[in-house]
């Protein structure tokens, strides 16, 4: 599957360790990750050699070509939630959210409180627990 | 009309004096700002509620539907306002405003500055008269 993972490029990124594992989870088992460069250290450079006109375009491409977002929330992001809305509100795919349990008072509402019909918001003590969850529910997405 | 007006709520809610601020504005010209609980008492919806997260999700979802437009200040961005943005701009007709103030422009996301939305418009101010002045432009005439 192609799989947009979103994780926030101008806001808080101290999950970035966790970022770069679900991402090498989700290609590990074979998957396409579209937005792969989010989780180097310099994204954000990457992001700004073009304008953001271009960077607005190519990820809402990204958006219309994916099977399945997945974004790692822990760190609020205004580009991050825009994503994950518009998929839901217009798109029929599925969002999955993770965040560090930990966390669970901190983020959003609209994170722990989704009730979208295709919105599963996960909070996570360890990698190990997302690993888990990403092979049971990549494994029902396929059926 | 019925103004959605988007602001953090769990998140870094250090512009909220302007944010009071455009919502007078916004009264002044004669709207309505549904989510008007958010300023009536601090962090209102956070604290004093007693509402589970999935009622306050589907309480903003309902507020969101019901409105004519979203106006939102952006200053310091949040998953929840991406959120409430991206799925109007997916799943509806409706326009969206974006205020930010000039001090937060480092911190502002391509999915804002960048968007190219037909509905979506993004405006960045020093003082709240800039703002007056922008929305009497776009919503002095109705009421």
């Amino acid at each position: 599957m192609k799989i947009y993972f979103g994780f926030t490029v101008v806001g808080d990124r101290s999950t970035l360790e966790n970022a770069r594992k679900i991402v090498e989870i989700l290609e590990s088992l074979g998957h396409e990750v579209l937005t792969k460069h989010l989780v180097r250290d310099d994204a954000r450079e990457i992001d700004r050699l073009i304008s953001p006109q271009e960077v607005y375009h190519r990820d809402m491409k990204w958006l219309q070509q994916c099977d399945l977002f997945i974004a790692e929330v822990s760190g609020t992001s205004f580009g991050v939630g825009y994503e994950a809305g518009y998929i839901l509100g217009s798109m029929g795919k599925k969002a999955w959210l993770f965040y560090r349990k930990d966390l669970e008072k901190k983020v959003s509402l609209l994170i722990t409180g989704n009730t979208h019909p295709n919105c599963v918001s996960f909070g996570y003590s360890g990698i190990n627990e997302i690993e888990a969850f990403i092979r049971t529910h990549l494994n029902e997405t396929h059926r | 009309m019925k103004i959605f007006f988007a602001f953090p709520i769990t998140g870094d809610r250090s512009s909220l004096e302007n944010a009071k601020g455009i919502v007078e504005i916004i009264e002044s010209l004669g709207h309505e700002v549904t989510t008007k609980i958010f300023f009536d008492k601090e962090n209102m919806m956070n604290e004093e509620m007693h509402l589970s997260e999935q009622e306050k999700f589907d309480l903003d979802m309902k507020w969101l539907l019901e409105s004519d437009m979203l106006i939102g200040e952006i200053t310091r961005p949040s998953y929840g306002m991406g959120f409430e943005v991206g799925y109007v701009l997916g799943s509806t007709n409706k326009k969206v405003m974006l205020l930010y103030h000039r001090d937060g422009h480092g911190k502002i996301t391509a999915m804002s500055n960048g968007n190219t939305h037909p509905n979506c418009t993004v405006f960045q101010y020093n003082t709240l008269d800039e703002v007056r002045e922008f929305l009497q432009g776009r919503i002095g005439g109705a009421s």
